[in-house]
């Protein structure tokens, strides 16, 4: 009787994880091959338009792949010093310096693109003081890519490179430079020849995270892109006008290639092998070692002032900026003065904003609360089956799909798989969009909860309870969950955040209930900078807030 | 010929914050010495291998290499080679790649690199290695391809903290005498530092012994075994001590008769420190320094309160007069105890100090 439930309470969770999380974010290639037929003729033979569709598709996923790599190669060499610094120095603020560093991967991301957008380009914003005439048009030579579009996403996923990489290096014995400064190695070639090879499994992974991060980029994205076109955006753009052949199509593509990039070097770097390597060929060391020597010596300056300068602008400028840009239009526009092109006259103007502000705020704190609350049920079960079962690992690694699947195509993948033409059960509304948040919010919770349990070596303190006498359900109540909460609720609010700031996915999936951090993309691009800057500022304060609130809970 | 350093330490003192890890340090290391520093955790022998090294800068004081002060010259310049516990063998590289580390880093050319590493290679025979990664390796060979990367990069002093780590007794026995003949066949000079005495006394050519940042003896092994400075000594070199109370009766060039009271005999002592007749003093007997007598005759005799086997000797807490004496005896035909067995005792060594400040209890205690 007990065993029948039990088994019963395992098919229903295992159940709603799989179509709640990893149906959908498996679905749209399984229905590129399905609808092969009709995405053939719409996009490969279109009648009207040939192929078309095909080279725009083509052009898109060019454009995101060069960008995506790009931005990695740079997040790799400004965040190197940075990660080092930070694992190897001891500083007074290094604290705060540190929070300030994640501070991109908990604000949402069209708030923060908003951000940068009127640094880079507006009256109040620095750049435009120093002369430097940029928008949205331009293009960096040579790599043909936009440059705002580049900026905001090496801010976006730099943090990913520093935090993994300075945990690695946490890890490793810092006797290595010493010993190897004794055998007369500066410190630039230690970093080269030892230090590197040993991080490289934890700088692999955090690439591919700032990888596939770039890649799916949304929300910060529509906002400076210009007339610039990613493969994340055409999903949006063309979902928005009903071309759903074209959009899936571009969307599997998308999921497919970065799969096909990223599980490759995921499994690489998760081998626990020595990983041996030599960049240069040992007859020409003299030469670089003697470069490295050199630099070392009369460059050292460059490292702290590299990732400084990396800090200030690329997070704390575009905030500051912001907020600075916010409280000079409160209750005036800087150049007239007048009340009338004000945020306060917006606002609570004849246009009274604020119902739509305020409406896209309740609609937002509901979808963030339910759909982390949804998260949590699901995640307890998950976080035990996954320390508790053999094929625990393979859930693991599953769960991490959701997390390198670009929003856009998994917000199109959702409409497809519940709306009318699939299960036809639920159409885009709230509803959807907290379905959606689901299937990101529950990978991220059940990690914290997973390393958490891992960390702690919860396992042994559960060993001594069973030989006390508790049975199973009480070493789990009195136990492994207590031990794990605290990180869990850590977790939780990290969701949280993500939640409130994802774009991509719920542009597609919202209907018309327009949640806030999409509001911002339509302000800016209705012109409603007024609001918009209301709107962004309100989205990052509260992001700073939680982030608080994560800090105090872990301390 | 080959230079061989000589290092001199002159009171050398270092501050942490209030602490003073050390205080006023001289040393002087020989061309081609072993030298073993021995020591307490907390004695400060940790942060003098690393002044020596040049890891650490000094609070006062200065190290001179072959009669140049060198605590302006970084650690690297110095022709230190370090070996630390961890031994800290570059994890990505094979053991040739892993010797040639240091010529390679220093700019030398490519082929010059190549010619320095298989010489060391050959001297300290390790070719059939040079493949393998440090993982792949024992305890020994690992050992013996960081010194073999400390030579590379043309260092004549080994500089060794607690080379053995943790490392099982047995294996450690081993391997510090591969590690001392290695050492000696290569002519370097080297410090090897330690917290157990028996390792120190078995490969050391002079040990030095630090306590509380201090240096307190130095010598040869058989010279601080056989002439402890003080009661601490007595019992840090040699493992275990009766500590006794005692009165000077009689004082005959180095020796002295004690008279110790709560024995209720008379002993024959080496004199250690200044002493006057009718002084109260403090004795140091070795557990090994006491014999039991086959036959009791009634003096000088015992009660066994318990003892230990060890197999080749028993440890034998005997109660002469309510004084309990840990005595060490040999395993012996005639000898096999049970508790309440009467024995006579016979002192053969002890030594005698003028009576710690600190009490007897204190003055020997490890902290």
């Amino acid at each position: 009787m007990r065993k029948n439930m039990t088994i019963a309470i395992i098919a229903i969770f295992a159940i709603s994880l799989f179509t709640l999380v990893f149906l959908p974010s498996l679905y749209l290639i399984s229905l590129a091959f399905i609808e092969w037929k009709q995405i053939y003729d719409e996009i490969f033979a279109n009648p009207y338009l040939g192929s078309t569709y095909l080279w725009n598709i083509l052009k898109t996923l060019y454009l995101s792949f060069r960008l995506a790599l790009i931005t990695v190669i740079i997040d790799v060499i400004l965040g190197l010093p940075l990660a080092y610094i930070f694992a190897r120095k001891n500083f007074r603020g290094k604290d705060i310096i540190e929070d300030i560093t994640m501070l991109p991967l908990v604000i949402p991301t069209s708030g923060f693109g908003f951000a940068t957008l009127i640094t880079w380009t507006s009256s109040t914003g620095i750049f435009r003081l120093l002369g430097l005439n940029i928008n949205t048009q331009t293009i960096i030579p040579l790599i043909n890519l936009p440059f705002l579009v580049l900026i905001v996403h090496i801010s976006l996923t730099f943090p990913y490179i520093v935090k993994t990489v300075s945990a690695a290096l946490q890890e490793t014995n810092p006797a290595y430079d010493i010993i190897s400064q004794s055998l007369g190695a500066s410190p630039l070639t230690t970093f080269r020849k030892v230090t590197l090879p040993l991080i490289t499994p934890s700088l692999l992974s955090g690439s591919v995270l700032a990888f596939a991060r770039s890649l799916g980029e949304t929300g910060a994205t529509l906002i400076v892109a210009g007339v610039s076109v990613t493969a994340p955006i055409a999903i949006v753009k063309w979902e928005l006008e009903n071309k759903l052949a074209p959009a899936a199509f571009l969307g599997s593509l998308l999921i497919a290639l970065s799969f096909l990039l990223i599980i490759p070097i995921e499994y690489y770097s998760s081998q626990k092998r020595r990983i041996s390597y030599s960049l240069i060929p040992k007859t020409k060391e003299k030469i670089i070692v003697k470069l490295e020597k050199k630099i070392s010596k009369n460059l050292w300056w460059l490292r702290e002032t590299a990732s400084g300068l990396l800090l200030f602008i690329m997070v704390i400028l575009p905030i500051l900026t912001l907020l600075y840009t916010t409280s000079v239009y409160w209750s005036s526009e800087p150049y007239t003065g007048r009340f009338e092109k004000s945020i306060v006259y917006e606002l609570f103007g004849p246009s009274k904003m604020i119902n739509l502000v305020s409406k896209a705020i309740v609609t937002s704190i509901i979808v963030s609360s339910l759909a982390t609350f949804i998260s949590i049920y699901i995640s307890i079960p998950t976080v035990l089956f996954i320390v508790k079962t053999r094929y625990g690992e393979i859930i693991r690694t599953l769960l991490k799909v959701p997390l390198v699947v670009p929003t856009s195509a998994l917000g199109l993948s959702m409409i497809l798989l519940w709306g009318n033409e699939g299960f036809n059960i639920i159409y885009p509304s709230i509803w959807l969009t907290i379905l959606t948040h689901v299937v990101f919010s529950v990978p991220v919770i059940v990690e914290a909860g997973v390393s958490a349990y891992r960390q702690l070596n919860v396992e042994l303190y559960e060993g001594t309870a069973r030989t006390l006498g508790a049975t199973f359900y009480d070493m789990i109540e009195t136990v492994s969950l207590p031990m794990i909460k605290k990180s869990f609720v850590a977790g939780s609010i990290l969701a949280f955040t993500h939640s409130l700031g994802e774009t991509g996915a719920t542009f597609l999936v919202m209907g018309n209930d327009i949640t806030i951090s999409t509001l911002v993309v339509n302000l800016v691009e209705s012109q409603a900078i007024g609001t918009a800057l209301f709107s962004s500022s309100l989205l990052i304060i509260v992001a700073l807030v939680l982030l608080g609130v994560i800090r105090k809970i872990t301390k | 010929m080959i230079k061989i350093p000589e290092i001199e330490v002159q009171n050398i003192t270092k501050i942490y914050g209030n602490i003073v890890a050390l205080n006023n340090v001289s040393l002087r290391i020989r061309d081609g010495e072993y030298v073993c520093i021995i020591g307490p955790s907390g004695s400060g022998k940790s942060t003098l291998l690393k002044i020596i090294a040049g890891i650490v800068k000094p609070t006062k004081g200065s190290v001179y290499i072959d009669g140049i002060d060198v605590n302006n010259v970084p650690f690297d310049e110095r022709g230190i080679g370090v070996v630390l516990q961890d031994i800290l063998l570059f994890p990505n590289m094979k053991v040739r790649d892993n010797i040639s580390y240091p010529p390679l880093v220093k700019g030398l050319d490519y082929k010059t690199v190549n010619s320095i590493t298989s010489e060391i290679i050959r001297n300290i025979s390790l070719t059939v290695l040079t493949e393998r990664f440090p993982d792949e390796l024992s305890r020994g060979s690992q050992q013996k391809t960081a010194i073999a990367r400390a030579v590379a990069s043309g260092a004549r002093l080994i500089l060794m903290d607690e080379p053995m780590g943790s490392l099982d007794t047995r294996s450690a026995r081993q391997l510090r005498h591969e590690l001392r003949s290695l050492i000696k066949d290569l002519g370097l000079t080297a410090i090897h530092i330690t917290h157990n005495q028996e390792e120190a006394m078995s490969v050391a050519d002079r040990i030095v012994i630090l306590r509380n940042g201090k240096v307190i003896q130095v010598g040869t092994p058989q010279e601080i075994y056989f002439n402890p400075r003080n009661l601490f000594i007595a019992r840090f070199i040699g493992g275990e001590l009766n500590a006794l109370e005692g009165k000077v009766k009689e004082i005959i060039g180095n020796y002295a008769i004690i008279e110790i009271e709560s024995l209720g005999i008379n002993i024959k002592a080496k004199i250690m420190d200044k002493i006057n007749i009718g002084e109260k003093v403090g004795i140091a007997v070795r557990p090994e320094d006491i014999l039991l007598k086959e036959k009791s005759s009634g003096i000088n005799t015992g009660i066994i309160k318990s003892y230990k086997y060890y197999g080749f000797y028993y440890e034998v807490f005997l109660d002469v007069n309510n004084t309990v004496l840990q005595i060490k005896v040999p395993r012996k035909r005639w000898f096999s105890p049970t508790i309440g067995e009467k024995f006579d005792i016979d002192i053969i060594r002890a030594y005698v100090y003028k009576y710690p400040e600190e009490g007897l209890e204190k003055a020997i205690a490890y902290e």
